[in-house]
């Protein structure tokens, strides 16, 4: 019974091939399908002006991302993660495509604090704290525990202030491939300015 | 079984009088009534089973005479001066029950040196009970189903699921599922009944029936026409509906069942609302047999099945699980003489669970299966004289086996194995109180080369007690995941060992049983050692590996109470209560997960109202306290914690109607709304009411001429 349950609960990282898709929306917003099931231990970074992956050697001194991901963690470039403008808002559960600025207007953006990410490939877990976005971290929700975690999207859209101080309207649509795979970040953006 | 036999005594025009008698004993029967047409109420049968009928009867003026306990009969009154004899026939006849599982061959459980129990589907129906585990727990003490984290699991006599044989009309099912097989395949609407026998059986069934064997028999049809047509509505959306038809027509016997069965699923932890305790699902199962008796020597068999179960995700995971059966096979009994028959067999079982993509609509993807082909060929040979005896009853035989999987969890993706395998049996009837029988199996494995299987049994009888002593060895090969599973996710590496061997157990066991008119107690005591028992263990020099291993030494030490008590011809009682000592001899302490104690007890009445039957049923099954090892969800850490003692009482109430063509049964499962979670375990959702309607045609549409007809044949 142990034996199962331990399988099962870091059965996590299934060999697949890397595949990054960005489709533009017709009704307004690009989605993109990010795989980061190999991305349990390690950050990666996103730009929404180049509407890509970029690469980035100090993320603390790099302006060229606006969203890291570690799995199902983020951060943004402000705050403890970096030197940029970065900062997140909740705007609840809304409808995505009526956000405009002016649902932003006089509102307060959260900076990026430290938050609690896996720390090594070990039983139990060992996790340790890094910088990071707090209301971020429930974007996918699951039961504590052995999986099967379902990553339920919280159907929250976000406000995220890029690097250079623009805002973004972010939605987390799903973490799994067509396939049924966990590990790939489904989600959609637009610029709001 | 109290007999019955009823005398109809009809000695003048003015004088009608009416005994009841069993049919094999001739004993009167209390209780009785009968229903003269014409006549509103009905009339007893007093002490001794004597009816005063009213007199000046019109000639052929129908009576119907009805006891809860035996089968109705339909007869004309005659005004012939003398006594007319009628006998009824009992509706059950536990003792004369003939069953297949304990030696291969049809005996009558009274003749029978292995302890069989029978859970009959007149039982089920009476009670309610729809499906094969809830009879099994309600029926057997040390019986215990419940889910956990694998899905629907169970222990018997202190062990775990995989130690118990699951078969259908004696075969093997396909699809190791969660260490055991997809319960949810065992519909009881196309069950006639479930035998048990306990303890290690190996010596005729091979690999796994080391804590015993359940086998779900089939019904043969036994009259020209015979149908059901049923419904069920419970608590969470549980809507089972079905039908089934039974034809006997000349050499051919037809038998057909289809059920559709779905459940919404319920949360016991809302905490998790996308994690249901129970996901909702739909069935569909269909079963088909055909026999086919070409001459009185010569009968065939054909048998077919197809079931499919989905179910349904309710989280945000865009797959979900989609299993499916298909099972077929023939069998061909010839009776070579009168003491001398042969039976031939072929039976293939292919389970698989699939993913279903819902993105990509519905498209299914294929993550299990698993096939079996099994051929046997046995010998049965009735010697009525030997040395020192007076009948030997001979069985000998062969069979092939293999079992071929696929999944991507074990090495190269698909594994198989073959078994071939000798067996004889000699039942010996030494005279008319001691019989034994003494079997063996000798298995050649693919890979774990041969096994022998030896079995003895005695039974002493004397008067109304039977006594039987039983020792059987039982051993299970290590299944082809725990040898060739191959996961290697990185940062949990999980590998099979080809280097197990096969688990093995020496059983004892010692019974008796005394059967008296109204009272009959039953006690077994059985001892069960497993040695060589297979589990997981850290991996050498690998951090987070696991692999199997023969590490653990088991014994298992039980007592198994029975009773039943016949208050009246309308009210019994049973009780059973189970004693189970499981020891683990490498870690010195209990087995995790086992009660010491459990039991079960219950209540029938049942009458008749208008010519039609009626049973109120109550009845419920209690455990003790058990340890187990459960997660800590924070700190993915393991722990001892325990679950407490529980109990889950159910109550029915069964009436019929229509010339007992329509049946409608209403019920409370789980009266006492236990609600059994745990961090592993879930026992039972809560209080769950429901109503069933069962409706027969033929007997709705009948006339009374067929049925009197039918019933003097």
């Amino acid at each position: 019974m142990r034996f199962f349950l331990k399988a099962a609960m870091l059965m996590a990282a299934l060999v697949q091939c890397k595949k990054e898709d960005a489709t533009e929306n017709a009704s307004g917003g690009t989605t993109v399908v990010l795989d980061v099931h190999n991305d349990v231990l390690r950050w990666r970074y996103y730009s929404f002006e180049k509407n890509q992956e970029v690469s980035v050697e100090n993320f603390s001194d790099d302006l060229s991302w606006d969203l890291g991901i570690r799995y199902e963690s983020f951060r943004t470039n402000g705050g403890k993660s970096g030197k940029g403008q970065g900062a997140v808002l909740d705007l609840g559960v809304v409808n995505f495509d009526k956000v405009t600025m002016a649902d932003v207007a006089g509102k307060t953006f959260v900076e990026d604090d430290s938050i609690m990410v896996l720390a090594s490939m070990s039983m139990p877990p060992v996790m340790e704290k890094t910088p990071g976005s707090v209301p971020l971290e429930d974007m996918f929700q699951s039961p504590q525990g052995p999986p099967p975690h379902t990553y339920t999207p919280n159907q929250h859209v976000y406000v995220i202030r890029t690097a250079s101080g623009k805002h973004v309207k972010l939605i987390g649509l799903s973490f799994f491939n067509d396939q049924g795979e966990e590990g790939w970040f489904n989600f959609k953006f637009a610029f709001l300015d | 079984m109290m007999p019955v036999v009823i005398v109809l005594s009809a000695t003048a025009q003015d004088s009608c009088l009416m005994v009841v008698v069993d049919s094999s004993t001739g004993h009167g029967l209390e209780g009785v009534h009968v229903y003269v047409d014409g006549f509103r109420r009905a009339f007893v049968a007093s002490k001794g089973g004597m009816v005063s009928l009213p007199c000046g009867l019109p000639e052929g003026t129908r009576m119907y005479v009805s006891h809860p306990e035996y089968q109705q009969k339909i007869v004309s009154f005659h005004h012939r001066g003398d006594t007319l004899w009628v006998r009824l026939s009992p509706y059950v006849r536990h003792l004369e029950e003939v069953v297949v599982t304990a030696t291969r061959t049809e005996r009558r459980i009274k003749d029978l040196a292995i302890p069989t129990q029978v859970i009959t589907s007149e039982g089920m129906l009476k009670t309610g009970t729809t499906n094969v585990a809830e009879a099994l727990s309600h029926a057997m003490p040390g019986f215990e189903f419940y889910h956990d984290g694998r899905g629907m699991t169970f222990r018997l006599q202190g062990i775990d699921a995989k130690y118990t044989l699951f078969l259908v009309d004696g075969e093997r099912l396909a699809g190791e599922n969660r260490e055991n097989t997809d319960y949810y395949r065992l519909t009881t609407s196309s069950i006639d009944r479930i035998e048990i026998v306990k303890g290690a059986s190996s010596s005729l069934y091979g690999s796994s029936a080391m804590g015993g064997v359940v086998n779900l028999i089939t019904p043969v049809p036994r009259q020209p026409f015979e149908s059901n047509i049923y419904g069920r509505l419970s608590r969470f959306g549980e809507i089972e509906t079905g039908a089934n038809v039974g034809i006997r027509q000349g050499k051919i016997r037809f038998f057909t069942d289809a059920v559709r069965k779905s459940m919404n699923g319920y949360d016991l932890t809302p905490s998790t609302p996308d994690l249901y305790t129970m996901e909702p699902y739909c069935l569909y199962s269909v079963y088909q047999k055909v026999m086919y008796e070409y001459s009185p020597r010569l009968t065939f068999v054909f048998r077919g099945g197809y079931y499919q179960r989905e179910r349904f995700d309710v989280s945000s995971v865009p797959t979900h699980p989609f299993y499916n059966d298909v099972n077929g096979g023939m069998s061909a009994t010839w009776k070579v003489s009168s003491t001398a028959t042969c039976k031939a067999s072929w039976h293939a079982d292919r389970y698989r669970t699939m993913d279903v993509l819902e993105r990509l609509a519905g498209e299914k993807h294929l993550v299990y299966a698993d096939e079996q082909h099994t051929g046997r060929f046995l010998y049965e040979y009735r010697m009525d004289r030997g040395w020192k005896t007076e009948q030997h009853h001979l069985v000998a035989g062969g069979e092939f086996f293999c079992d071929e999987m696929f999944s991507e969890r074990i090495r190269y993706s698909r594994q198989s194995i073959e078994n071939y395998t000798l067996l004889g049996q000699d039942e010996i009837k030494i005279n008319e109180t001691f019989s034994a029988i003494a079997g063996g199996r000798l298995d050649w494995h693919s890979i774990y080369g041969p096994h022998l299987s030896p079995k003895l049994s005695g039974m002493y009888k004397t008067g109304r007690f039977t006594s039987r002593l039983s020792y059987g060895h039982g051993f299970r090969a290590p299944s082809i995941k725990e040898r060739y599973y191959d996961f290697d996710l990185g940062f949990i590496v999980v590998k099979g060992n080809e280097h197990l061997v096969p688990e093995r157990s020496q059983y004892v066991s010692l019974s008796s049983e005394y059967q008296g008119n109204s009272f009959m107690p039953s006690v077994t005591f059985y001892l069960n050692h497993v040695t060589d028992m297979i589990h997981e263990i850290p991996l050498a020099n690998v951090e987070n590996g696991y692999t199997y291993a023969n590490f653990s030494s088991v014994r298992i030490f039980g007592i198994d109470y029975l009773q039943q008590v016949k208050i009246t011809s309308w009210c019994s009682l049973f009780a059973g209560y189970n004693y189970t000592d499981a020891w683990d001899e490498i870690k010195q302490e209990t087995l995790s997960g086992v009660c010491k104690h459990s039991g079960m007890a219950g209540c029938d009445f049942s009458g008749v109202y208008r010519h039609c039957r009626w049973v109120f049923s109550f009845s419920g099954k209690c455990y003790g306290s058990r340890k187990y090892t459960a997660m800590d969800e924070n700190t993915y850490r393991f722990y001892e914690t325990s679950y407490p003692s529980y109990s889950i009482w159910r109550i029915s109430f069964t009436q019929q109607w229509w010339r007992r063509g329509i049946e409608v049964t209403a019920g409370v499962n789980n009266l006492f709304n236990h609600i059994g979670t745990s961090d592993l375990i879930n026992i039972d959702p809560g209080r769950r009411v429901y109503l069933a309607v069962r409706l027969s045609p033929e007997k709705i549409f009948a006339s009374h001429d067929k049925i009197t007809k039918k019933n003097e044949q």
